[in-house]
C-alpha cells in the first residue's frame, strides 16, 4: 500500500514527469540519430575491410588496394574522374561563390530589374532538378535553340553534341553546374547582407565609401561567417559531389567525376568497394575541412552585430 | 491548456510513430491473401491483372489483390534487402539472385514450383513447368554461384519477356529505296550494304513541314546497350554456343580464363559494330546519341531512319508514347558474314557472302539443304540463324523469403505456366512467356504486321541467347558485360576520340589483365 502511494507520488513529481517528457521527445531524434548516423557510418567503415569471397567473409585491406591499383591504371580514367571532381569544385564553389555574392549584392543594392534577376537567379533552385537538366537538354540538343541560334548567328549549320561530344560534354555540365548553383547560394548570402546594421552602411556612405570598398571591406568581413560557412560546407562535400552526371552522361564522354563513380558501384550492388573509396576520401577530406576552417577563421575576426 | 498539451503531445507520438513506421514498411503480408507486385514497363501494365482475373475464375475463394506500377522495381530491392515485405511475388526486369541469396537470404527458394505442373482449375498439364519453359531459360532460374546452401535450388520463374532484334520502318525503307527495291538483310554484309544504299539515296522526310534525311539506323544515346541485341547473337553465330557461354562464364572447361571473356568472335562482332556507328559511314541518324528513348521512338516511327533495334516490347510502349505509326516488323538477328571463314577454317569450304544468303532464304523458306552445301555446312548456318537474343532471364517473377503465402504464390505461378495463362500473358503483354510449345500457342484476335513478325521468331527454330550474370565473377567480384567505364558502343560511336573495334578489345583486354587478380581474389 505504502509502497505503491510512494509510486503514485514518484510520478506525480513535476519535475519526474517533466523529465520522462523530455526523455522521450529526445528519444526518438536520439534513436534515429542512432540508427541512421551512427550505426549506418559504423557499418559503412565496417564494410570499407570487408571482402566477400568464394569461402565466405574475409576482412583486410583489399578494397584499399584494389582502389590505389584501379587508379594507377590510365584505362580506367578514375585520375579524370578525380579531376572532373575538383573541376566541379572549382567551378561551383571557388569561381561560382564569388559571382553568387557579387549577385547577391547587386540585388541588395536594387539597382534597375534587381527583382526581376532575383526570380531568373533563384528559379533553377526553384525547379526540380530533373525537369531542369531535361529543359537544358532540349536547349542544347543537335537540333535544338542554341544550335540554331548558332547557326543563324555564323551562317552555317552548327550541329555540337554539347553533352555527348567530349570535347564538350564537361565543359557544359561545368556550365550547369554554375548557372543553377546560383540560386540557394544568393538567398543565403542576401539574406546575411540584409541582416547587416543599415547605420553602418549609412555611415561608410557618408564617409564617401564607393560601392566597391563598401562589398570588399564592410560587407565580406561581415557576412565572413556566412561565406566561411558555405566554403566549409563545399569543402566537405568535394569528393562526394558527383554533380548531374547521372542526369546527363552516366559517365561517359570522359564525364566521370569520384562522386558518380561510388554511386555507380553501389548501383550494380556492390558495397565493400565503393565503402573503402569513400573512406579513402572521408581521410582526406576530413583533415582539409579542418584546415580550410582553420585558414577560413583567421581571415576575418567575427563581428558581433 | 494541460489538457491541450497532453493533446498535443499525443498527436506528435502518434505522427512520429507513423513517421517510424514508413521507415519500416509493413513487416509481413495477410495470411490468405496473395499480394502480386509488377513492374510496369514496356510489357504494359494489365497482364498481372488479367492473370489475377482468370485465376479468381477457378479459385473462388482465393483473395488476390495486384499492384502495377514503375516504381516496383525500387519497391522489390528495399524488400529483398531489409527482409521487409508484404508482398508475395515481385515480376521485375531483373533480380541479382546470387547477391540475395548469399548477402540476404531474401530470395524463397521456388524448386517445388518446377516439379509441379502448370494447371488452370482443375486441369493438370501432363508436363511439368520445367519441362515446359526453354531448357535454354530454366537453367538462368537457379541459382548459379557457388555457396552449396543455395546450389540446384530455383529462385526465379521467368516473366513476359520475348525476342530483342532488329525492326524495319517498310515505309522509310519504301521510301529511301523504292518499293521492292529493298529486302531484308539476311547477312551482316548484306546489311552494311543496305545501310550504303540507304545512305546514297540522300532521301527526305517531311515531318511537321520539315525535311529530314532518312538514315539506315537511329538508335537512342539512353540505351546504347540495344545494340547488345544485335551484336550479342554474331558472338553467338561466329563463335559457336559454347563459346558464348564460356564468355558469360568467363570460364573455359570450368576455370576461369581471361581468353573467354574476349573471345576472337567479340572482336569480329565488334568490327560489324563499328562499320555501322561509326560516324564516319554516317549510317546512324546524327541526332542519335543526343536522343532520349521516347525521342528515338518517336523518329523512327517518323521515318527518319529505317532500322532501330529493340525488343518486342517495342510496339506497345511506342503506342503509348508517341502519335506516329508506320509499318514495322522485327527481323532476325542478320548472320554474320565471318562465319564464312569459320566454315572454311573447319570444314575447308569456301563460301561467299551470296552463298550464305542463299543458305539463308533456304533455311527461312523451311527447306531442309540448299544446292552446292553440304548437310553440315547448312546445319551450322541454320543454327547460326537461330541465334536471337532475349532478356527472357532477367525478366523474372519471385518470391519473397517472409512472404507468408508462398503456397499460393505457386499454386498463382503454376496457372501462370498454364496454356491458358500463357495466353492471357500473350493477349495483355502481346509477348510469350518463354515456353517449348510458343508454336502451338495461337494469338487471339487480329494482330498487328509487327507482332505477326515477332510471334514468327518466337514460334520458329529460335535459339535464345542472353546475357547472364548468374556467375560469381559478375555479381560478386563485379565484372561487368564490360570492363573499365566507357561502354563499347560509346567508346566505337562517339564523335570524338572514337575507337575503334580493335582499340577497344584491345583496351578492355589491358584492363581486363590488371584487374583479373583482384576478380581472382574474391572468386577463385
Amino acid at each position: 500500500m505504502k509502497s505503491e502511494r510512494v509510486k503514485s507520488n514518484f510520478f506525480r513529481s513535476r519535475k519526474i514527469r517533466r523529465g520522462i517528457f523530455i526523455g522521450a521527445m529526445l528519444s526518438i531524434g536520439l534513436i534515429q540519430f542512432g540508427i541512421f548516423w551512427v550505426y549506418v557510418n559504423i557499418d559503412s567503415i565496417l564494410l570499407a575491410f570487408k571482402l566477400t569471397t568464394r569461402t565466405g567473409v574475409s576482412w583486410g585491406f583489399d578494397n584499399f588496394k584494389r582502389f590505389f591499383h584501379e587508379f594507377k591504371m590510365p584505362d580506367m580514367e578514375l585520375s579524370l574522374a578525380l579531376t572532373n571532381t575538383f573541376l566541379l569544385f572549382l567551378v561551383g564553389t571557388v569561381m561560382g561563390l564569388p559571382v553568387s555574392l557579387l549577385f547577391a549584392y547587386y540585388l541588395y543594392k536594387k539597382v534597375p530589374c534587381s527583382k526581376f534577376f532575383r526570380v531568373v537567379f533563384f528559379l533553377p533552385s526553384i525547379i526540380s532538378a530533373a525537369v531542369l537538366v531535361a529543359l537544358f537538354k532540349y536547349l542544347l540538343a543537335v537540333e535544338g535553340p542554341v544550335n540554331t541560334i548558332l547557326s543563324a548567328l555564323t551562317g552555317r549549320e552548327v550541329s555540337i553534341e554539347w553533352l555527348t561530344d567530349e570535347k564538350y560534354s564537361m565543359g557544359t555540365i561545368l556550365f550547369y553546374v554554375f548557372w543553377t548553383g546560383f540560386g540557394s547560394n544568393i538567398v543565403l548570402l542576401t539574406g546575411a547582407i540584409h541582416r547587416l546594421p543599415v547605420d553602418v552602411l549609412e555611415y561608410a556612405k557618408l564617409d564617401g565609401v564607393k560601392m566597391t570598398r563598401e562589398l570588399v571591406q564592410i560587407i565580406i568581413p561581415m557576412i565572413w561567417p556566412t561565406l566561411s560557412t558555405l566554403l566549409v560546407f563545399a569543402t566537405a562535400g568535394l569528393f562526394t559531389n558527383s554533380g548531374p552526371i547521372l542526369l546527363f552522361t552516366e559517365g561517359q564522354y570522359k564525364t566521370m567525376t569520384i562522386g558518380y563513380f561510388i554511386f555507380s558501384e553501389v548501383q550494380s550492388n556492390s558495397y565493400e568497394y565503393p565503402a573503402a573509396i569513400g573512406l579513402i576520401f572521408t581521410v582526406i577530406g576530413f583533415p582539409l575541412v579542418l584546415i580550410v576552417k582553420g585558414v577560413l577563421g583567421k581571415i576575418f575576426e567575427d563581428v558581433e552585430y | 491548456m494541460k489538457k491541450l498539451c497532453k493533446l498535443l503531445s499525443s498527436l506528435l507520438a502518434v505522427v512520429f510513430a507513423m513517421g517510424m513506421s514508413g521507415c519500416g514498411g509493413t513487416l509481413k503480408g495477410v495470411k490468405g491473401t496473395l499480394n502480386i507486385a509488377s513492374f510496369e514497363g514496356g510489357y504494359g501494365s494489365t497482364w498481372a491483372t488479367a492473370l489475377k482475373d482468370a485465376y479468381l475464375a477457378h479459385n473462388p475463394e482465393a483473395k488476390v489483390v495486384v499492384t502495377c506500377n514503375p516504381l516496383v522495381r525500387e519497391t522489390a530491392v528495399t524488400a529483398l534487402q531489409t527482409n521487409m515485405t508484404d508482398v508475395d511475388i515481385f515480376f521485375i526486369d531483373g533480380v541479382g539472385v546470387g547477391t540475395y541469396c548469399e548477402n540476404y537470404g531474401s530470395l524463397a527458394d521456388i524448386s517445388e514450383l518446377y516439379s509441379l505442373s502448370p494447371k488452370a482449375g482443375a486441369d493438370e498439364e501432363n508436363t511439368t513447368v520445367k519441362d515446359k519453359i526453354m531448357p535454354e531459360v530454366v537453367s538462368e532460374m537457379a541459382y548459379g554461384g557457388d555457396w552449396k546452401e543455395f546450389e540446384n535450388k530455383y529462385y526465379t520463374v521467368p516473366s513476359p519477356s520475348g525476342p530483342c532484334a532488329l525492326i524495319l520502318n517498310t515505309d522509310a525503307l519504301d521510301n529511301a529505296l523504292g518499293k521492292g527495291n529493298w529486302r531484308e538483310p539476311r547477312t551482316t554484309n548484306e546489311l552494311l550494304e543496305l545501310c550504303g544504299a540507304i545512305s546514297a539515296a540522300q532521301a527526305k522526310v517531311t515531318v511537321s513541314g520539315v525535311k529530314h534525311t532518312v538514315y539506315p539506323f537511329i538508335y537512342s544515346g539512353e540505351a546504347v546497350e540495344y545494340w547488345r541485341y544485335l551484336y550479342y547473337p554474331w558472338i553467338a553465330q561466329y563463335g559457336g554456343l559454347e563459346t558464348w557461354n564460356n564468355m558469360q562464364n568467363v570460364k573455359i572447361n570450368g576455370e576461369y580464363s581471361q581468353g573467354a571473356y574476349r573471345p576472337e568472335a567479340k572482336l569480329k562482332a565488334f568490327e560489324v559494330l563499328e562499320k555501322i556507328i561509326k560516324r564516319s559511314n554516317g549510317y546512324c541518324d546524327s541526332s542519335s546519341m543526343n536522343n532520349s528513348f521516347n525521342q528515338t521512338q518517336k523518329y523512327f516511327l517518323q521515318g527518319r531512319a529505317c532500322m532501330y533495334v529493340t525488343g518486342d516490347w517495342f510496339e506497345m510502349e511506342a503506342e503509348n508514347s508517341s502519335d506516329y505509326k508506320a509499318n514495322i516488323k522485327m527481323v532476325r538477328t542478320p548472320v554474320i558474314s565471318e562465319l564464312a571463314s569459320v566454315i572454311q577454317s573447319e570444314n575447308g569450304v569456301s563460301l561467299t557472302d551470296e552463298k550464305l544468303r542463299e543458305v539463308i532464304s533456304a533455311i527461312d523458306g523451311g527447306n531442309e539443304s540448299a544446292d552446292g552445301v553440304s548437310g553440315e555446312v547448312f546445319e551450322q548456318v541454320r543454327t547460326a540463324r537461330s541465334y536471337t537474343f532475349t532478356l527472357a532471364n532477367s525478366s523474372v517473377g519471385f518470391v519473397p523469403e517472409v512472404s507468408v503465402n508462398k503456397d499460393m504464390a505457386i499454386d498463382f505461378l503454376r496457372f501462370m505456366y498454364s496454356d491458358e495463362g500463357i495466353k492471357i500473358v500473350l493477349r495483355e503483354s502481346r509477348s510469350y512467356l518463354p515456353v517449348v510449345n510458343a508454336s502451338e500457342i495461337n494469338a487471339e484476335g487480329e494482330l498487328s504486321s509487327f507482332r505477326k513478325s515477332v510471334n514468327e521468331i518466337m514460334q520458329g527454330d529460335t535459339k535464345y541467347i542472353y546475357s547472364s550474370a548468374r556467375d560469381p565473377i559478375h555479381y560478386r567480384a563485379g565484372l561487368d558485360t564490360y570492363v573499365g567505364n566507357e561502354k563499347p558502343e560509346v567508346a566505337m560511336g562517339k564523335k570524338t576520340g572514337a575507337l575503334t573495334a580493335k582499340e577497344y578489345f584491345e583496351k578492355e583486354g589491358r584492363l581486363l589483365n590488371e584487374k583479373w587478380a583482384d576478380y581472382m581474389k574474391v572468386v577463385g
